[in-house]
This record gives structure tokens, sequence and C-alpha cells, in this order.
């Protein structure tokens, strides 16, 4: 027996596919979105930051140049006190904090000769020192701006150092040996921003996730609701009608394919039941000659007649009802023991059975279901009501086709050799079975009979060479 | 039943294989033909025979060169710019394509045969979106290095104060734009221009 295949829901499956495409697709654009937005707002920081270093830039410049220094000075303290998440500093290109000691002024009183600038009474070292890598990178040659964010001690702030080029006019009191004077640093303080960022970030995740959720779940509900509980109706009408039960019926209130595939269905199911019930009523040749398989020819067939013996003394004092109960039950039985033994019914009359046995082993078999009635009948009589029959078998040429008008019409057998088996159940006694000389030639190897005898018959003018059957060898024991 | 005959076999070869061939070598074709061409060399070679505008040897330290020896050339197309006066100030505007070449020595001391470690030059071409000032600020590692345009603005901040008062030579003291040349003119031009009511004090 072939391996079950792992079943996988259909619910899982859809389910997957959709949630694969909202986080990929979504997803995917949500995170390319939230990607480029915070892209823009840094780049927008950072040209802020450079516009305003370039301010300053020109501000260092235009108070330098008429030698106002230190207006500078107060001028970067100002704007300190502004705003304490905004801070401006200016480093010497060796890294010292400028503007908090006298060196610079005393280089500068040198190179013009006169103490032009008075010196500070109080040197200070205000202990900041610019950030490596960045400040190296802001005054190597050539020099350029460095824009970077730093974070430390719970904060974060994004961060530009300008370089202070020497530039030529500069050079009458900072000389000209060098050519880059300092770098501008101008730190903003953006710890809320970054959390309020996190913040969005986690919010968005979240969100995302309740409704990727949300959607799952919604999808599963109308999943199940519209398509996966139709499905398994019309799965357990098909089991009810696998088992034999005809009145199963496919009931849903789908406006779709599903709907549709449900009234094909029933329209199923009428037709085998239809069919099931027309299959009591004719035999299997019958059928499969309206199926175009079978069609009238010569051939050579076993033919199998039963009939019941008594039935008309047992008839009398009972009530129709018990009649037709205990002759169905009978012929039932009788029908069961021809189709095991792989016969087919090709009709009844009245109380008589008409089988057909075909192929190599027809005259074996309708010997095996004869003996089987036979012996059944003969072990449990009260079964039956105390009915036996007699049994005739003859094998021989038969014409099958179909026999009667185009409005009724039924595939049977006819000839000879259907009438000889006739007149053979006529002659057998009851539990008795006669068979003819050529069922005892095809079947002499595997079964055991009395006889010859000589039988006259109605229609024949000489006397039939017939056998009583009495078992099959293998079994050793008959009727 | 019966299996369908292909009617035409040839068209579904040719959808399969021929057709994602073809679009292939269209991308490859077009991404090629999108490809930049090798960069053109901006400054020929015989850029010392061009005349030189150094009004006396270059050899202080200024920001940028700081202390090496510095020998400018100005190239033929240069040597007669545009003159203008606006709001009363003096316009001086090299042509398009003007190139000026300035060799870095280590120090004033050549001897036979020294070739200088770096050229720094400008070319005007304001049409380029690399330009500064209407110039290509190039620098180049001695005479066989790859030339190499300086896209930020370091070359550019120091030479816009040869359009304002400087301390070199005339310190343009008259507050001349002249093209962010500290030096525009070439010697030729200063010795046949004797008369000129400018003196650039060379």
């Amino acid at each position: 027996m072939a391996g079950k295949k792992k079943i996988i829901p259909l619910t899982r499956k859809v389910n997957f596919v959709i949630l694969l495409s909202l986080i990929l697709g979504f997803g995917g654009i949500i995170a390319f979105l939230s990607n480029w937005i915070l892209l823009n707002i840094e780049n927008s920081v950072r040209a802020n930051l450079e516009q305003q270093s370039e301010i300053l830039y020109k501000t260092i410049e235009n108070f330098m140049m008429p030698g106002d220094a230190p207006r500078a000075v107060d001028y970067f303290g100002a704007i300190n006190d502004i705003n304490p998440s905004y801070s401006i500093m200016v480093y010497r290109a060796d890294g010292s904090p400028a503007f908090f000691d006298n060196a610079t002024l005393r280089d500068v009183n040198t190179r013009l000769g006169r103490e032009r600038f008075p010196l500070r009474s109080r040197e200070t070292d205000p202990g900041a020192r610019p950030m490596e890598p960045e400040f190296s990178r802001s005054v190597a040659i050539p020099p350029d701006n460095v824009f970077f964010e730093e974070s430390g001690q719970g904060r974060s702030y994004y961060r530009i150092y300008k370089p202070l080029i020497n530039l030529p006019k500069c050079t009458s009191c900072h000389g000209g040996e060098h050519t880059i004077r300092g770098v501008v640093d101008i730190r903003n303080d953006i710890s809320s921003s970054v959390s309020e960022r996190s913040l969005a970030l986690l919010v968005g995740i979240g969100s995302f996730l309740l409704l990727v959720g949300a959607i799952s779940f919604g999808l599963t509900l109308y999943l199940r609701a519209d398509i996966i509980r139709p499905v398994k109706i019309i799965g357990q009408v098909c089991s009810q009608v696998t088992a034999g039960d005809f009145s199963a019926r496919v009931t849903l209130k789908n406006r779709d394919e599903i709907g549709d595939l449900g009234a094909t269905v029933n329209d199923m199911v009428v037709g085998l039941r239809e069919r099931f019930q027309l299959s009591k009523y004719v035999s299997g040749s019958t059928i499969k000659s309206l199926q175009g398989e079978e069609k009238g020819v010569k051939q050579e067939l076993t033919i199998f007649f039963s009939d019941i013996r008594g039935f008309t003394s047992y008839s009398e004092g009972k009530a129709p009802e018990e009649i037709v109960e205990r002759l169905n039950g009978l012929l039932s039985f009788q029908t069961d023991c021809i189709h095991e033994e792989g016969g087919d019914v090709d009709k009844y009359v009245g109380d008589e059975i008409v089988a057909v046995y075909r192929g190599p082993d027809a005259a074996v078999a309708a010997c095996r279901s004869a003996l089987r009635i036979q012996a059944k009948l003969g072990q449990s009589p009260q079964d039956f009501g105390g009915l036996t029959v007699g049994i005739g078998i003859n094998h021989g040429p038969v014409i099958q086709g179909m026999v009667g008008s185009q409005k009724r019409a039924d595939f049977t057998v006819i000839g000879d050799t259907v009438n000889t088996a006739s007149r053979l159940c006529g002659a057998a006694k009851k539990g008795q079975i006669i068979i003819s000389e050529s069922v005892s030639v095809l079947a002499k190897d595997e079964i055991l009979t009395e006889g010859p005898f000589r039988l006259s018959v109605k229609g024949k003018a000489q006397p039939l060479r017939v056998f009583i059957l009495q078992a099959i060898k293998a079994e050793g024991s008959g009727a | 039943m019966k299996s369908q005959k292909k009617i035409i076999p040839s068209l579904d070869v040719f959808a399969r294989l021929i057709v994602p061939f073809l679009f292939f070598v269209s991308v490859g074709a077009f991404g090629f033909s999108c490809k930049k061409g090798p960069e053109r060399a901006y400054l020929p070679t015989n850029y010392q025979s061009w005349a030189r505008t150094d009004p006396q040897p270059l050899d202080y330290p200024i920001p940028g060169h700081e202390d090496r020896y510095r020998v400018p050339y100005l190239s033929p197309l240069g040597e007669e710019p545009s003159i203008s006066e606006k709001s009363g100030r003096r316009y001086l505007e090299f042509k398009t394509g003007t190139v000026l070449i300035k060799e870095i020595y280590m120090s004033k001391q050549i001897a036979e045969g020294d070739t200088p470690v770096m050229l720094t030059a400008m070319v005007k071409a304001p049409q380029d979106q690399r330009s500064r000032g209407g110039w290509l600020w190039i620098v180049k590692q001695g005479l066989s290095g790859p030339e190499m345009i300086m896209e930020s603005e370091f070359c550019f901040t120091c030479h816009a104060n040869a359009n304002d008062a400087h301390p070199y030579g005339d310190k343009n003291a008259n507050l001349e734009f002249r093209d962010y040349v500290f030096f525009p003119y070439p010697r030729s031009v200063q010795a046949s221009s004797s008369s000129s009511s400018t003196d650039y004090g060379y």
C-alpha cells in the first residue's frame, strides 16, 4: 500500500504566500522609504551644519581681517550660550583649543613687530580635544569638511569639522608657512531626535507586525469559512457516497466556483444513485451493452438455471409480504453465490434465476456456485424457510444480444444451450445439481460427479447424457 | 487522446532561446555604450615653451604650496585675456581653454635634468561641472603621474584671494577681478606694456 502523502493545509499555504508577499512587499517598501527618509533627514542636517560652518568661517574671516579677533571669541561664547544643545569650538591645526591661551597672540605680535593684541591675563584650558580620526582627516591636504555622528554618556550628536585655510590675506598676521589655520567644530545634540527615531521605528515595526497578524488572522477566518469548510463538506459527501449512501447532498451558500462544484457533485450523486438503482434491475451485460462495450454475438458460455422447489405449497397460507421477503432472501443468497464466482445474473423469472458464466473457467465457476447454494440450503434450511432449489448447468454456443423491441429490450442469451440448461434444471430434484456432458468434460479435473445418466427432455429426440454434480475435488464433499 | 503537434516548432525555439539572448546582448551593448571613455589629458607636455608669469623667484612660503619653489607657465591662449570695466571695477577674464601650469620643486637649486615633484594647474573650463570659479584645478605627481581634478574647494578658496587685496606681487591694490590668478600677465606682456597705467610691480 503506497504511503499516504503528507497533507499541508490550504490555509497554511495561502497564509504563507500572503504573509511572504506582505513582508517582502510592504515590508520592503516601508524599509526602503524609512531608510530614504532618514537619509534625507541626515543629509538635511548635514547641509545645515555645513552652511553654519561656512557662516562661522566667514565670520572669523571678517572679524580677523580688521584685527577684531577678540570679538570673534566673544561671538562664539554668545552662540554657545544660546542653546546648550548647540556648541561651537575652534581648534588649532595641532588640535589645541584656540582662543583660550596667548600662543597665537604672541605669534601674531611677533610677526607684526609690535604689541598689537594685548595678552590674556589668565590662560585656561577647557580640556576639550577633537575626535580622531575625524580631526586628522579634516586637516589633511587637501583638507575637507568631515561630518559624523557621535555618541557618549547617553547622548547623540551630529558634528562637523570645517578646516580653516590660511588664506594669503591671513599671512600678514599668521605667516605663510602653513596651509591650515585650524578647525571649526560645530556640535549639535540630536539625542531627542534619535530617541524619537528609535521610538518611531519600534512603533512602525510593531504596527506592521500587528497589521500583518491581523490580516493573517482575518484571512485565515475567511479561508476557513468560504473555502476550506465548503471543500470539506464536498469531501464528506463524496465519502458518504463511496460508502454507499446516495442520500448525501452538498448544501452550500457559496455563489462562486465552489458553489458550482457542490451543485455538480450533487448532480453526480443523483446520477450515481440512478445508475446504482438501475443495476439492480438489469444484468451487468445489459449495462455494458448500454455503454457500447457488449455487442450481440455468438459465443461459448456456461448457462446456469436455478429453480425453487415446493414454492407453491410454501406460499399457501402465508402473507404476500412474507412470501416476497422469503423469496428475495433466497434469490439474494443465490445471486451473491453467482456473483462471487464471477457469474452474471441474466434475469429473474419468478422464483427462477438464469445466470451466465464466461471465460476459460466458466463451467467450474458455475459448478462452484451451485455447490455453495446447495450446501448452504442443506446446512441451514431454517434460514430459508425450508425452501430448496434444483439447479441445471449446461455449456455451449449461445446468442447473446438485445432481445426485444426498441421500446423495451433486454440483453440476454438465447439458443439451444439455454433451453437445455432449463430442461436440466426442471429435471433436478430438490437439492440436486444436474450438469450436461459438456460441463462435465470442461470441469472434469476439478469436480466429482455421479453418472452418467440418460435423461429425456422435452424438445430433444435423443436422451441427454447428464451427470449429477457431487463436489469440487479439492473440497471432497457435496450437497 | 492524441498529442497535439506543434504547428511552428521553430517559433518555440526562437522564443525560448534567441529572444533572451538578444535581450542580454542589447543590455550589454547599451551598458558598454554608456561607459565613459578614459579621461582626457589636460596638460600638454610642451608647456615649458610657454611664457612664464612669475615676476620674481617664487620661493617664499605661501599657504597651499608652503616653501616649495614654484615656476608658473601660461598657455598662449592666456596671453590676451579680455579686459573690461563694470561698476568702476576692472575685470580680467581668460579665454576658455587657457592653461596655467605651475611646476613645484623641492628647492630653487634646480640641477640639469631635475624634474618638478608636482604640477599644479588651472584649465579654464566654465562649462565643466567640476569647475570652480570657471577653472578646473588639476594636480599631477611629477611629469608622468595621472592628472587628478580637485573637486574640493581647497585650491579655489585660496585663489579666490587673487581677486582681493593680497600680499603678493602688486598686492592687487586696485581690487581688480583677476580671474583667480595672482600673477595674470606673462613677462612678455609686461615688457611690451611698460606704458600701461597699471603698475604690477613685477
